[in-house]
């Protein structure tokens, strides 16, 4: 069976998570997107894993678990996201980490050797006071079957490979860099960025939506696509284990211009002092790395050091030259939330408006689920449902004929839909509103 | 070798209060003729240009070019423990690397700091032909920045044959400081053409912080050129800023 899978999102409980986020909500937006495999998220946090208790119930001989008593597709695999906080090299480093928990019994062992480290009830992702590596070694201690996989690994923050991050995953997880399942690219990179380090190749690239959200403008934007003989826990880590095309057979992205961490810069509403007053930025500054290195990554406006985007961490760390596809490789695609198509479609800010959302559900109606409409209903189709434009914008994001105003500093990207005009144009740099350098005038 | 005597400590002070806003380490070049300093920004959307002419120290002695590379948040700690009527002896030791910072007052205290190696750089100034300046009182730009910043992140200047005027237009709404050739504030200007440029407050901010060094200053701009703003220390000397502009309309 082929399994669409999303293994990373959050509950209510974690901060800065939509209070829509429960259990009923993922499973009918999951569905939906076309989902059937999601984790749950934030299994350490006790609310959250009392409910999850109290609704699912292990589908037998699986370790995966099912509503017990609405009717659903949808599995789901107990999951958390952990981040590690610790000191090195007189620094802070805060580094998210992504548990898969085979079963109840052994999320309770875990929960109770994690609770040394930190309060597991503050927060759905809890934040403990331990090292990376130390992390994963007590981990794989308490259960072999538990599965670690670095989050978001080049997000300007809270990640491995970001801006505050390493420079290398072993000089993260040291000796424990063995026992790490994958990596999760994140939203701001794609498996293509990832391939231009050496050292990713040692470990499978998963994709999963960290959403905050149940709405399927976010919920599934990222995910596997697994095809297994029987879907179990054991299973769904094989196949991401051994990375064979057969079981593995791609991951879904959104284009790396989409995530909120592309390019390098500081968005309009920043707050910084300027002659004792405390001001906002009035211009959002984002940049190129190219642009960026050529101000030492300082902001014209503030002067504090910018946010780092991925495309210009990726350029750092790379050792190989753009283009550059490993053999052997997973393959992947690029599509975006449909409702941000119709939104652009129709000319909305929102993409819970009724006019959106009623043309989201006839579509879904009409064939099945997101992932089908996105990915493989013809033109002529869609057009009978949605109306030309809406079909002619899904062909255009589903062949890559669509270009982004780049994401950066926490602020998503935008779609662009191209014309001819836009061919012709250089949108790569949105730019400063016009700062110049004094190197500009020598 | 290298000493020199300030009568007054808080002239260096302020000097490298100024300094430091731009950058956190930079050569000092000590000649027989006196001592300077050029440093551009990180962003290199400003320099700031830093000369005291030996007659403007009490006491100087130099004979022969020697870079001093200074740590100059450093030297700004050192310096905040100078006291009103202490006078400043500084003396460059070559054996150790070190220059102390002599401060004479009710007590002699002296503070030796480490000279770092710094790549020394060619920095020529921007290559500009301005065409208007105006010199106005030291104070009077400290408070047009400061009424700018009140409503935005940015200051557009405009020079005209009568008069310098400094436009802010944020969120909040719009300040507008003029200073035309009735105003005690506006000492001399002179425009070939009204020359008009917009520049980035926070570097502005920080430029001005020199103004309590200074009696008057000196803008020069053309339009959409870096601005160059030079202030005139008294008893001789003068420390120099160039700010980029930020092109409007782009």
């Amino acid at each position: 069976m082929i399994v669409y899978a999303d293994l990373h999102i959050h509950s209510l409980y974690s901060t800065g998570t939509s209070s829509k986020m429960t259990l009923e909500n993922i499973d009918r937006y999951g569905e939906m997107k076309g989902l059937n495999l999601i984790g749950t998220g934030d299994f350490t946090h006790p609310k959250w894993l009392r409910e999850l208790r109290e609704k699912l119930v292990e589908v037998e001989g699986t370790n995966l678990y099912k509503f017990k008593k609405r009717k659903s597709n949808v599995r789901y695999m107990i999951t958390g996201e952990i981040s590690t906080n610790f000191e090195y090299k007189n620094a802070i480093k805060r580094i998210h980490n992504l548990l898969l928990v085979p079963n109840f019994e052994i999320a309770d062992q875990l929960l109770d050797v994690l609770r040394e480290y930190g309060d597991l009830s503050l927060n759905g992702r809890p934040e403990l006071e331990i090292t990376a590596s130390e992390f994963v070694e007590i981990v794989k201690s308490t259960d072999q079957r538990v599965e670690i996989i670095p989050c978001h690994i080049w997000t300007s923050h809270f990640s491995v490979l970001g801006q505050k991050g390493f420079n290398s995953v072993r000089e993260c997880y040291e000796d424990q860099t063995k026992n790490l399942l994958a990596l999760e690219t994140g939203l701001s990179a794609d498996p293509k960025m990832c391939w231009r380090v050496k050292e990713l190749d040692q470990f499978p690239l998963v994709s999963n939506s960290d959403s905050h959200s149940p709405y399927p403008h976010r919920l599934g934007r990222e995910a596997n696509v697994l095809e297994v003989k029987k879907l179990t826990f054991g299973s769904i880590i094989d196949a991401i284990r051994k990375r064979r095309r057969e079981e593995f057979k791609m991951t879904i992205e959104v284009p790396p211009e989409y995530g909120k961490y592309h390019y390098t810069g500081h968005r309009k509403d920043r707050r910084y002092l300027i002659g004792g007053i405390w001001r906002t930025h009035e211009v959002d500054v984002c940049l190129h790395p190219k642009e960026a290195i050529k101000l030492n990554n300082i902001c014209p406006i503030c002067r504090k050091t910018m946010t780092i985007g991925v495309l210009q961490r990726v350029e750092e760390l790379a050792n190989r030259p753009e283009g550059y596809t490993p053999p052997n490789y997973i393959s992947f695609v690029h599509l975006i939330p449909l409702t941000e198509i119709l939104m652009y479609v129709e000319n909305t800010s929102s993409p819970v408006v009724k006019k959106i959302w009623e043309k989201y559900v006839s579509l879904i109606h009409s064939f099945g689920n997101e992932y089908n409409v996105m990915l493989n209903v013809p033109r002529e189709e869609l057009a009978k449902i949605a109306g030309p434009k809406v079909a002619e914008a899904i062909i255009k994001v589903r062949f890559g004929q669509v270009r982004y105003e780049p994401g950066f500093d926490g602020v998503y990207g935008k779609i662009i839909f191209k014309t001819e005009k836009d061919k012709q144009k250089d949108l790569h740099f949105k730019g400063l509103r016009g700062q110049t350098k004094l190197t500009d005038f020598s | 070798m290298f000493r020199a005597l300030l009568s007054d400590a808080r002239t260096w002070t302020y000097i490298v209060d100024a300094l430091s806003t731009l950058v956190d380490e930079a050569n000092f070049v000590a000649k027989p003729d006196g001592l300077s300093m050029r440093a551009m920004d990180p962003s290199h959307v400003a320099m700031v240009d830093f000369v005291l002419p030996s007659d403007a120290f009490d006491e100087y002695e130099c004979d022969q070019e020697t870079l001093l590379g200074v740590n100059l948040d450093e030297m700004k700690k050192i310096m905040r423990r100078a006291r009103s009527g202490d006078t400043l002896e500084m003396i460059y030791e070559e054996a150790e690397k070190r220059l102390k910072l002599r401060l004479r007052g009710k007590t002699v205290r002296t503070f030796s700091i480490h000279l770092l190696d710094i790549t020394a750089e060619e920095l020529p100034e921007p290559s500009v032909e301005f065409k208007a300046f105006a010199i106005i009182t030291a104070d009077a730009l400290q408070e047009a920045v400061k009424d700018a910043a009140v409503t935005s992140d940015h200051v557009k200047i405009v020079i005209q044959p009568d008069k310098v005027t400094f436009r802010a237009m944020g969120d909040l709404g719009e300040v507008v400081v003029e200073m035309g050739k009735d105003s005690e504030a506006l000492l001399d200007i002179q425009a070939s053409e009204e020359s008009a440029a917009t520049y980035t407050l926070n570097y502005l901010a920080d430029m001005i912080k020199v103004a309590k060094a200074a009696d008057t200053v000196k803008l020069q701009l053309s339009t959409d050129m870096p601005l160059r703003i030079d202030f005139n220390l008294p008893g001789g000397g003068r420390v120099s800023y160039f700010l980029a502009p930020r092109i409007e309309g782009e």
